[in-house]
């Protein structure tokens, strides 16, 4: 699998519904493959036309309320290898840089936008005031990487910049409470500020486990979307924040739109960014073949 | 059938010679014998290792017992047995005829008029059966003897006293897969009752009256699930009480006396019913009506002989023409075939004579080679009252309506109410509910006087699952009398068949099924009985506002908010609003999200005491709230602590226990037996299924409730207002018609007020209850608050 180089996992970015009919449209869940059509041979196929069924016995039995749970199992197919998982800092930090996107996975145009890598022995934590600060990682994340790149601004239309961020943690367990965490975070503050000059309001996040909500891709994945406003490019524009886990590795995008771009310009390449990564991941961890 | 006597075989038994063998099973071997005064006996002998089983030989005594206890010209009586013998034997009249199950494997399906016949001497056997007390639990037509003058019931192996001295265990299915009736499929033990045998007795009429079982056939498990959730193939049969060839509609009465030489030629006339214009049952009605699911919708034995088939006075000579010719010479050689047997000398055939007529008054004595064809029989299978109506409209509402005495109304085309529930999977219980108030809703309709059309309803189970629902939703897209389905139970089942009704059109009102996604995509049938999930959320906050204040002294604690991902995106709709709506009021929430699957909830919940919650909202399912409410408990907790609908379930009191104490819940559903307003539905239910209707069965009621209403404005001004309806043959509206009446329209129920947003068929009503547990048991509070 490593030798197919046109490899792209395509990456269904999954329409997140919330609140009070709300519906967070955004991504429409249907965009069929990865953005360069190059879907090439994927390990986890179409989507089933099935719901598998639950083996956890951990669920409700709705018994009498008819709200049985959804039919969500890890038939993802994703088999890691033991003997592949990182263990060490230097391990970890070797696979960030090996699956953050770089400027050339996102599409034709992009380039890197400073500060491109961040400091890896770092990782961004959200602080009681919503207020986005970096702080020394915590001794069950082994490495986190965050790398922006941007399609620069041209003919009248704004920069669209996206930004990548993959954090190896030491066990799969450790990677899932930092999914549980993430949606915390926009339930606490739906409102935030990324950095000096640049916010994020109405936030609205939804998870999905592997089946659910079309995620067919990772085992676990969850999208958050607001409205992002920024000093130097006003706003709002488009905000969109996709974030998956495999095995014990997650891999975020996110995107924000600005003058001139659609968002369907920012969906495109958070597609293909995710994609990449999911796909690094997958050829990384998992046996030799 | 038979064979020669083995090396090991005995030579006598209970004083029976015996003369060869006519079978062996698992657990013994049947012999055909002679009694020392010369009558032919099948002997039927347990084998001694089951002989050495007090437990067997227990229920073997109890098959003797009961055998005796049935007197029937239609059974066979027992002559002899010894239950207590080294080998226990039972011995019987023997009847030389082949089994149903041969004579249609030889000679093909019975007519109509011959399975009329059956039907109604094989419902006086059954009717002696169950006058005992007993029920025979395995009625097939391998059990059902073929003679001259009528059928014989065999094998009372594995009844059973309806009195409840079972002698199997309840969880064990007992019978014949294929024959045997949902009850006894489902291994529902004291539910298999009277009722059990009259489907059985169904299913060997439609394989005698097609040659095929009606629930097809294949592996025992292939063929309980289909009794179960199957409606029987019943294509062949023919609707007309008299034979298939005489296929001139019975209410036509212009076909003549003369006899139009029926099938089999044996000259039997058709018996057409229709020169005294009272027309008559015909088969596929009694088929439908015996092989009704639920048990209570099934006619009686005695219903079938004095209501359903009524047998006017015929010479008992003539009685021998029920069976067409080549039948009759199928039991005339297989009578020769024993007398050929080696060891059988031919004077046995001069003592079977008088072995017969002991048990069987109209015997005429004749030999096989006297079966010439009878004179044309005046045999007629009469209706009784309200059959007209049995004709048009068959079914279970039909045979309802029969008991009530009402004659009810006609029409070209049935009018259908669908159900797609889950009556199999995890949520059956609250399938079964919706199934059994809409129902009631149907019957009550049906015995309205003056009404415009008659109902019916047609339940189809999906297990509640992706994979099932598709087929169940075609099942019903494709009955055309259908015209709104009611369901699916399960958020799976419908968001895997949404689509596909909204191709059809074809109204789907679900009154369970309650997340976000299923109105996400507008689908342009879809009608939503209920708050969404998320709406559940609403008056959670609005509750802890109005509970936990704030005082001059102290700020009002904020509350916890827990998100279970477990219940996946449940958790997330019931957290998101949560969150939404604590902050606009003023008063965030703390929250926290667990990983799916999170077992250990102890640090999480420290977590949240220790940050001053004042109260606890838990957004998941019930194991999970109960895992929550131990540790809350053990931790001396007494806020305020809700959840919504999903934790109303048995499991959250039995693994919570007492911690489960004090929770509340709100809830799209009522409990019925707390609302005055449905005062008399939850009566009518008690009196019509013996049980206290459960959750979502009067959503469901009222649900049929508000198509009815609907339906009937829509045969205003076509009919006669009401008085003369009974003539005027209403026509029902188009689906997508329906549609667009439900989406505008309103309803006052006896659950809460309907209304509809008419572009996406949202719920636009209230509709949010609170229960809370108390004593061990969720008690219904009323209407959730709405306003702060």
């Amino acid at each position: 699998m490593g030798a197919l180089m046109g490899y792209r996992r395509p990456v269904r970015l999954f329409t997140g519904v919330l609140a009070t009919g709300l519906l967070m449209g955004g991504l429409g869940g249907c965009s069929g493959t990865g953005g360069d059509g190059s879907a090439g041979p994927t390990r986890s196929g179409p989507p089933p036309s099935t719901a598998p069924t639950t083996t956890d016995t951990d669920t409700g039995t709705g018994a009498g309320t008819g709200t049985a749970p959804s039919a969500s199992a890890s038939t993802l197919g994703f088999a890691p290898d033991p003997g592949r998982a990182p263990k060490t800092r230097a391990e970890g930090l070797r696979l960030a840089r090996t699956v953050a996107a770089a400027p050339i996975d996102w599409g034709p145009g992009y380039v890197r936008r400073s500060p491109y890598e961040s400091d890896p022995g770092s990782w961004p934590v959200l602080d009681s005031d919503c207020v986005w600060e970096r702080e020394p990682q915590p001794a069950s994340v082994l490495a986190s990487l965050t790398r922006n790149s941007e399609l620069p601004a041209e003919g009248g239309k704004g920069p669209i910049r996206v930004t990548a961020v993959v954090t190896v943690h030491r066990t799969t367990d450790d990677a899932d409470w930092e999914m549980a965490g993430t949606l915390e975070e926009a339930l606490r503050c739906p409102d935030q500020q990324l950095r000096q000059g640049e916010r994020i309001t109405g936030l609205l996040s939804q998870g999905a486990a592997y089946g659910l909500l079309a995620n067919f891709t990772s085992e676990d994945s969850l999208t958050e979307g607001g409205k992002y406003y920024s000093d130097a490019l006003g706003g709002p524009h488009y905000y969109y924040w996709v974030q998956s886990r495999l095995g014990q590795v997650t891999v975020a995008v996110v995107g924000r739109g600005a003058k001139g771009r659609s968002s369907d310009d920012v969906d495109a390449a958070l597609r293909q960014g995710a994609g990449q990564m999911l796909s690094r991941v997958e050829t990384e961890l998992e046996a030799a073949s | 059938m038979s064979g020669p006597l083995l090396p090991t075989d005995p030579a006598r038994i209970g004083g029976h010679r015996l003369l060869a063998r006519l079978g062996a099973g698992g657990m013994g071997v049947v012999y055909l014998g002679r009694t020392e005064a010369g009558a032919l006996a099948a002997v039927k002998v347990v084998r001694s290792e089951y002989a050495d089983d007090p437990d067997f030989r227990a229920r073997f005594r109890r098959e003797v017992e009961t055998a005796r206890r049935v007197s029937s010209p239609w059974a066979v009586p027992v002559t002899g047995a010894d239950p207590d013998a080294d080998e226990p034997w039972l011995a019987t009249a023997f009847v030389p005829g082949p089994s149903i199950e041969e004579s249609v494997v030889r000679h093909g399906p019975l007519p109509a008029r011959s399975v009329l016949a059956l039907a109604r001497m094989l419902a006086a056997a059954l009717r002696e059966v169950h006058a005992a007390g007993l029920v025979h639990r395995d009625v097939k037509p391998a059990n059902v003897l073929l003679a001259m003058d009528g059928p014989r019931l065999i094998d009372f192996g594995i009844a059973r006293a309806t009195d409840g001295t079972a002698i199997t265990s309840t969880d064990l299915v007992v019978g014949t897969p294929g024959f045997l009736s949902p009850e006894q499929a489902e291994a529902r033990g004291a539910a298999v009752g009277p009722a059990s045998d009259i489907f059985s007795l169904g299913c060997l009429l439609a394989y005698a009256a097609s040659g095929r079982p009606p629930f097809g056939s294949g592996t025992a498990d292939a063929l309980l699930y289909r009794t179960v959730h199957d409606e029987p193939d019943l294509s062949g049969i023919p609707t007309d009480s008299t034979d298939s060839t005489a296929s001139t509609a019975s209410t036509a009465s212009t076909e003549s006396d003369a006899s139009a030489g029926p099938v089999g030629g044996d000259g039997g006339d058709g018996g057409d019913g229709g020169d005294d214009g009272d027309g008559g049952v015909d088969l596929l009605t009694l088929l439908r009506l015996c092989l009704a699911k639920d048990p209570a919708d099934r006619p009686t034995a005695d219903q079938i002989g004095t209501v359903l088939l009524v047998e006017d006075a015929v010479p008992r000579g003539e009685q021998l023409a029920w069976l067409p010719e080549d039948v009759v010479r199928g039991i005339a050689d297989r009578s020769a075939e024993m007398l050929a047997l080696p060891d059988i000398e031919p004077t046995v055939a001069g003592t079977q004579a008088p072995d017969t007529e002991a048990d069987t008054a109209p015997d005429p004595g004749a030999g096989p080679e006297d079966a010439e064809p009878a004179s044309p029989g005046r045999r007629r299978l009469l209706l009784a009252s309200g059959a007209a109506l049995l004709m048009a409209a068959g079914g279970t509402a039909a045979w309802a309506a029969l008991r009530d005495d009402n004659p009810g109304t006609s029409g070209t085309r049935r009018w259908a109410i669908g159900v797609q529930a889950d009556l199999s999977g995890s949520s059956r219980t609250a399938g079964e509910a919706q199934v059994r108030g809409a129902r009631l809703a149907v019957e009550q309709y049906n015995s309205r006087k003056n009404k415009p059309f008659e109902l019916t309803l047609k339940a189809v189970d999906d297990g509640g699952s992706a994979g099932r629902a598709p087929g169940a939703a075609k099942k019903l897209i494709q009955d055309t009398e259908v015209l709104a389905v009611l369901g699916p139970t399960t958020d799976e089942a419908a968001r895997a068949v949404l689509g596909t009704y909204d191709e059809a059109l074809l109204p789907l009102l679900s009154v369970s099924a309650g997340g976000l996604l299923l109105t996400s995509k507008e689908y342009r049938s879809f009608v939503h009985c209920r708050p969404s999930d998320a709406a559940l959320s609403l008056p959670m906050s609005v509750y802890l506002m109005k509970h936990t204040k704030t005082t001059e002294r102290a700020p009002a604690l904020r509350a916890g908010l827990l998100q279970d991902r477990t219940a996946q995106t449940y958790a997330q709709e019931s957290a998101g609003i949560n969150a939404t709506m604590m902050r606009s009021l003023g008063r965030p929430a703390y929250p926290r999200v667990v990983p799916a699957g999170t077992r250990d909830m102890g640090p999480v919940v420290t977590d949240m005491l220790r940050a001053g919650i004042g109260s606890f909202v838990y957004a998941g399912y019930a194991p999970g709230a109960a895992r929550v409410a131990r540790e809350l408990a053990a931790a001396g907790f007494d806020g305020p602590r809700l959840a919504s609908q999903a934790v109303i379930d048995p499991a959250f009191l039995k693994s919570a226990g007492e911690a489960a104490e004090g929770w509340l819940m709100t809830a799209s559903f009522v409990d019925p037996a707390s609302v005055p307003a449905a005062k008399a539905f939850t009566a009518a239910y008690r009196k019509r299924y013996d049980a206290a209707p459960g959750y979502y069965a009067a959503e469901a009621y009222d649900t049929v409730n508000l198509v009815i209403q609907e339906l009937l404005k829509t045969t205003r001004g076509t009919g006669g207002t009401g008085s003369t309806a009974s003539t005027a043959a209403a026509r029902p509206p188009t689906r997508r018609k329906l549609v667009e009446l439900l989406r505008a329209s309103r309803y006052k129920g006896i659950t809460k007020e309907f209304s509809f947003k008419p572009e996406d068929g949202t719920f636009a009503g209230w509709g949010i209850f609170l229960h809370q547990v108390e004593g061990g048991r969720f008690r219904y509070l009323g209407e959730a608050p709405s306003e702060v």
